[in-house]
């Protein structure tokens, strides 16, 4: 990412408003009487969605700020997103947030915007956020795949035995547990 | 042409839910988020009320046209029945205590997953037609009307609750917010709301045997296939009893142990212990089923098929019962068997033929959990057991909910495990023992149709497997019941996919030296134990 070191300062200054305000975008997609929950509660086994919304936003800011790579967002990003594919979301609700990130970092940086160089360095942080989307939607429709694939393993799982007595299986070589160690 | 909206405006989109109060939320019931209803015809064969094909997608779900008279005599009847029922209804303070402790509830964000709540959705109809206050106060004091539509809002959260009672253990009252699911779905069945994955299963289990509807013949070939298995990999042949009048123990598992995998591995681990000491036991065909998933839909049904248990106990003339490692079945055993069909005063109370232990705490009951049995034989040196072949295995033990939290077994299957395996590590304490996490899956909805439902719901406890295999890089969960060794896999394929589910006994039977066994070189699952292999397969 090569937005100009100008507004990286500028970010850096305003990091813990940046994280507070994209996170609290995620907090508040749930339906509000979860919100207390989520935002409260820090134990990440008690409650591992406010956990993972808290520590993985503040790691993809970090990230936006020390201009990483945008593959080093991969890890974040599954995280929160393999959570909010099995949650009660349209597709387009559980990525919103990503692209809600622009109005963010406005927001944040209200006073600065009237700024050439700010100005030209949120373009090109405009068009990474995109690529993050883009990212997130891979993200997402790649778990949406393995629960479809999990559903065909666990039929199979489940009718093994019953496949194996009708003798419909053809067995590999000595050894070879052919087709059971696939399921 | 239409006007493209600046980024200003598409920033500015609202994407925040209403906020509404729970009983004016909208119930978005859709592909992927409920379970299946009951075919008919199975509905029919079980006698059960209102078999008609239906969806939770239609309108119109079929109801009786007098729906509300049935529901309302449904409440009073059990009203008067159970005590339970009548204080639960009346004493919830609505502390909050309960609110965040319920997995799906944590996993989801969806406050009427809440047990408060969940228990509301009732409770709102009994304060409205039972009570006075509630007859004058109305929305005010927590009560509304009956209608289709809080009928459709049962159905899609008494099937969203797992019935694992972790939020019972936080209650300061006591409220058994699984009985009020299973008091839900016992009213629901009265108007023919119910699921396929549950009614089949007891359909199948009250004519046949056992859950799939394994007939005789076809359970007898899977076993001997068993028989072939353990043979290839120990070098010994062993013999599985079946209807032998006189055995001393009946031996009684579910039935996911001998036809879905990784189940199978660990009925193989009990069959090599009994060949291995020599118990004088049998199986059952009649029998066949240590699961009761009558639990899941009503008293009625829960009864008729813990029954056979007994009564084939009775036929056989056995002295006592052993049980697999089974979830649910424990708390049919534990809480509910003595005033269904018991007392159980023609067998005896079980004694160890191998030590001599007398099973004090199964007195009543006369049925002894197999980790139970298995740790009083390691505890008497009964065992020559070689946890080393086990050591490629870091270990973790998800204690399943009904054997913790109704029957009180917390420590024989750490016992077991920690002498069949060198690596131990426990997960967090609030994720364990008597507040351990469900699976997601319990109460009959492991089903495929609910897949997205059940990863939500096991998010925290795959969370804490997360935690342990970063940290001690643990790649096994063991577990001692048999929805959660099929769940667990699946959770963990989606959460943590390094982690393998195993049963205690299939760990238990990797470490058994048999007598006149080969030198093992694969484990039951015929992978080869590292370090152990043949030469050929290094």
């Amino acid at each position: 990412m090569g937005e100009s070191q100008g507004l990286s300062a500028l970010l850096q200054k305003k990091r813990a408003d940046i994280i507070t305000r994209w996170a609290g975008i995620l907090v508040d997609s749930y339906p509000s009487g979860a919100h207390e929950f989520l935002s409260n509660k820090k134990n990440r086994f008690a409650n591992p969605v406010g956990y993972t919304i808290a520590k993985e936003i503040a790691a993809m800011v970090d990230g936006l700020i020390n201009r990483q790579d945008i593959d080093s967002f991969s890890s974040s990003l599954d995280k929160i997103m393999r959570i909010r594919t099995v949650q009660d979301f349209k597709p387009s609700e559980a990525l919103a947030f990503v692209y809600q990130l622009k109005g963010v970092i406005r927001e944040c940086l209200d006073e600065s915007l009237s700024d050439a160089e700010v100005r030209a360095g949120l373009e090109e942080l405009d068009a990474f956020t995109d690529a993050l989307g883009l990212l997130a939607f891979d993200i997402y429709v790649g778990c949406k795949e393995q629960l479809y694939q999990l559903r065909v393993d666990e039929v199979k799982r489940n009718t093994y035995m019953l496949v194996k007595r009708a003798k419909m299986l053809v067995e590999g070589p000595e050894g070879d547990q052919g087709s059971r160690n696939l399921v | 042409m239409a006007k493209t909206p600046s980024p200003q405006e598409l920033w500015n989109i609202d994407h925040k839910p209403p906020k509404k109060w729970w009983m004016d939320l909208p119930l978005n019931i859709r592909p992927g988020n409920f379970s299946y209803p009951a075919k008919p015809q199975i509905l029919k064969e079980l006698d059960m009320p209102n078999p008609r094909p239906w969806s939770p997608l239609d309108e119109d779900w079929k109801l009786p046209p007098n729906w509300k008279e049935i529901v309302l005599e449904g409440i009073r009847e059990r009203l008067d029945k159970f005590r339970t029922f009548k204080v639960f209804m009346d004493i919830c303070v609505r502390c909050g205590a309960c609110a965040d402790k319920c997995h799906f509830f944590i996993g989801s964000g969806d406050p009427r997953n809440m047990p408060v709540l969940r228990a509301e959705l009732l409770r709102s109809i009994y304060r409205g037609e039972f009570t006075k206050a509630g007859k004058l106060l109305g929305r005010f004091g927590g009560a509304r009307e009956l209608t289709v539509d809080v009928i459709k809002e049962w159905f899609h959260y008494f099937y969203q609750c797992t019935e694992c009672r972790r939020c019972s253990v936080f209650c300061p009252y006591g409220i058994d917010t699984a009985e009020i699911t299973m008091l839900g779905r016992e009213i629901l069945n009265l108007l023919g709301l119910n699921i396929n994955w549950i009614m089949e299963p007891v359909r199948n289990c009250f004519k046949i045997g056992n859950h799939l509807g394994i007939q005789p013949h076809s359970l007898k070939d899977m076993v001997d296939f068993f028989i072939d298995d353990i043979e290839e990999v120990t070098g010994v042949r062993i013999e599985v009893p079946f209807m032998k009048k006189g055995a001393e123990v009946l031996f009684v598992t579910p039935s996911g142990d001998y036809f879905a995998d990784p189940g199978t591995y660990t009925f193989m681990g009990y069959l090599m212990l009994f060949h291995e000491i020599g118990l004088d036991y049998t199986m059952s065909y009649y029998a066949a089923e240590g699961g009761n998933f009558g639990l899941f839909s009503s008293n009625e049904n829960m009864k008729r098929l813990n029954a056979k248990i007994y009564a084939e106990a009775k036929r056989l003339g056995v002295k006592w019962i052993l049980g697999g490692e089974c979830g649910h079945m424990w708390r049919v055993i534990n809480q509910f068997m003595d005033t269904m069909n018991g007392p159980a005063d023609f067998l005896e109370v079980p004694k160890s033929p191998i030590t001599g232990t007398v099973f004090e705490n199964a007195r009543s009951t006369k049925m002894v959990h197999i980790t139970e049995f298995t740790s009083d034989l390691i505890k008497h040196g009964k065992l020559n057991l070689d946890p080393s072949r086990n050591d490629h295995l870091k270990v973790t033990f998800h204690d399943s909910c009904n054997p913790v939290r109704a029957m009180g077994l917390l420590e024989e299957p750490r016992y077991v495990i920690k002498n069949v395996c060198n690596n131990f590590y426990e997960m967090p304490e609030d994720t364990i023992r008597e507040k351990t996490f469900c699976c997601g899956s319990g109460s009959g909805l492991n089903n495929d149709e609910f897949m997205e439902m059940r990863m939500r719901g096991g998010l925290p406890r795959a969370n804490a497997v997360q935690y342990v295999h970063d940290k001690h890089d643990v790649n096994t969960l063991a577990c001692i019941c048999a929805i959660d060794r099929a769940a667990l896999t699946t959770l963990m394929n989606y959460w943590v996919p390094d982690v393998t589910v195993y049963g205690v006994h299939e760990l238990v039977a990797n470490a058994l030296v048999m007598k006149g066994e080969k030198k093992r070189t694969t484990d039951l699952r015929q992978m080869p134990i590292p370090g152990m292999e043949d030469a050929e397969d290094v």
